[in-house]
């Protein structure tokens, strides 16, 4: 499974969150691309009060290290453990989350 | 090792007490502290030629609107938007400027209203990186960022909920001394144990109250506030770091631990000497951490230093001696000077509770910003009483 994320044409790092420069070496020629969803995850939380209104809680999210690179926030439906491996996928709303 | 801050003055500390909420603008909090700041130290406000201010509520300004707004004419000005770490930041550029001689009194603020509206707008517009890959994953706010650090700290030290309540249960009872603090009711490790989830393993009694207020402090030579008959402390050493580990997998230690080293061989003096600590203690594990960066204890071993040393007002180590955030509220960016301006008053003999006797040395770190992850921004000085 792979996600789609920035990288870098000139030193090919993988970035995350959006940058319009490399936070490597600072160049502009950044491409979507499909890299590897897998990770593990560093951390988490299981979340019960949200600035949303509706927000159905609770609400897990991780912290995740993808092994193309970047460190992320993902949205969990089940419960997670510190250093599992995980697949890390786009929602239906554009969202990190867990597979 | 960076020059030192000879001949300068830190003087008036000021907290225009805080509020829960408040209909009235962060201007209208930062202008309230300039003038007790004028006051306070007897001058004209011509007389204040340097003005540096701190705010996340006052948008579209910046302190160049405070200028027009107040009819200030300074002939230097800082815009410091690192909430956490700006009172040491302010701290730092004025000492400078007084040294080179680019103003002679410098009015360093930081205030913030809270209502409804204004809290969800540093929200919702904290930073980029925020608003893309943290506010939309749940609007956890900064309670989730900082359960997922809190998380990692003790598991990786295997701390428990209970080694990090004894902190906020110490600190909670230096607030309860405090007239200022919004909170004055002291707390248990039960009290601290049974309260609600908010985003696991971060429970209601690790969270500041936002609310609204403002605090400042006055920059100027020591000749000055000698000759203004000012109580005044001195800076022994000072450092600042942001974004000490890009990228680290482990958010173990805050970014003082870099610089920790230049601090203490700065101020020739070690942890042992300090009279009391201040940390930012927006969540308790996060004054931990800091303990630790700053060498008062090693590498996870917070949760001993904390259970084995009174930090109350009366104890070996007063620690967060106004009751901290936790006990006086989050009024914003005040929240980066609260400390600071607390052991400023400590030294002077002009504490708000309780005087900690034979104060002369205090440590003072700043911590803020998460913009993804964590806090970017680290910033720490010893003050010293003359
Ligand atoms: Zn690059």
């Amino acid at each position: 499974m792979s996600l789609r994320l920035q990288v870098c044409a000139e030193c090919g790092a993988v970035q995350y969150p959006h940058r319009d420069v490399c936070g490597a070496c600072l160049s502009t020629q950044l491409e979507d691309k499909d890299v590897s969803g897998a990770g593990t995850v560093l951390s988490w939380t299981r979340g019960h009060v949200s600035v949303f209104p509706d927000a159905q809680t609770p609400i897990s999210l991780a912290r995740v290290k993808l092994d193309a690179g970047p460190i992320v926030l993902a949205l969990a439906s089940s419960a997670l453990i510190t250093g599992e491996a995980v697949h890390v996928m786009r929602d239906e709303d554009g969202l990190l989350r867990r597979s | 090792m960076p020059a030192d801050y000879q001949g300068v003055a830190v003087t008036c500390p000021v907290t225009i007490p805080y509020e829960k909420r408040s209909d009235k603008s962060a201007a209208w909090w930062i202008g309230r502290a300039l003038r007790t700041l004028i006051e306070a130290a007897g001058v004209t406000k011509a007389d204040i030629d340097g003005f540096a201010a701190s705010s996340f509520t006052l948008h579209p300004d910046t302190s160049v609107g405070l200028i027009d707004h107040f009819g200030l004419t300074p002939r230097f000005l800082e815009w410091i938007p690192t909430g956490g770490a700006s009172g040491i930041m302010a701290l730092r550029r004025s000492a400078r400027a007084i040294q080179a001689g680019d103003a002679e009194i410098i009015a360093c603020i930081a205030g913030d209203t809270n209502n409804a509206d204004s809290f969800k707008g540093i929200l919702e517009n904290f930073s980029c990186f925020s608003t893309q890959a943290v506010l939309p994953y749940g609007g956890l706010g900064p309670n989730g960022v900082f359960a997922m650090i809190m998380r990692q700290y003790m598991e990786a030290f295997d701390a428990t909920r209970e080694d990090i309540g004894r902190l906020a249960v110490m600190q909670r009872a230096n607030g309860a001394q405090n007239p200022l603090a919004l909170l004055k009711k002291t707390i248990t490790l039960e009290d601290y144990m049974a309260a609600r989830p908010i985003a696991e393993p971060v429970h209601l009694l690790d969270c500041v109250m936002p609310c609204a207020g403002a605090d400042g402090f006055l920059v100027m030579s020591e000749d000055r506030a000698q000759s203004l008959g000012l109580a005044y402390v001195t800076i022994a050493g000072s450092i600042e770091r942001h974004n000490a580990f890009p990228g680290a997998e482990q958010l173990l230690q805050t970014g003082h631990a870099v610089d920790a080293g230049s601090l203490w061989e700065q101020a020739s003096a070690g942890p042992d000497d300090m009279d009391l600590l201040q940390t930012y203690d927006d969540y308790p594990v996060i004054s931990m951490m800091q303990m630790e960066a700053l060498g008062f204890c090693g590498l996870g071993e917070a949760k001993h230093y904390v259970a084995e040393t009174d930090m109350t007002l009366t104890g070996a180590l007063p620690h967060n001696t106004s009751g901290g955030q936790l006990a006086m509220g989050q009024a914003g960016a005040a929240g980066g000077y609260l400390g600071l301006v607390d052991a400023i008053r400590q030294l002077t003999r002009a504490p708000l509770g309780p005087q900690i006797e034979d104060a002369e040395y205090a440590c003072v770190a700043g911590y803020g910003m998460v913009n993804y992850t964590h806090g970017l921004c680290s910033a720490a000085a010893i003050l010293r009483r003359p």
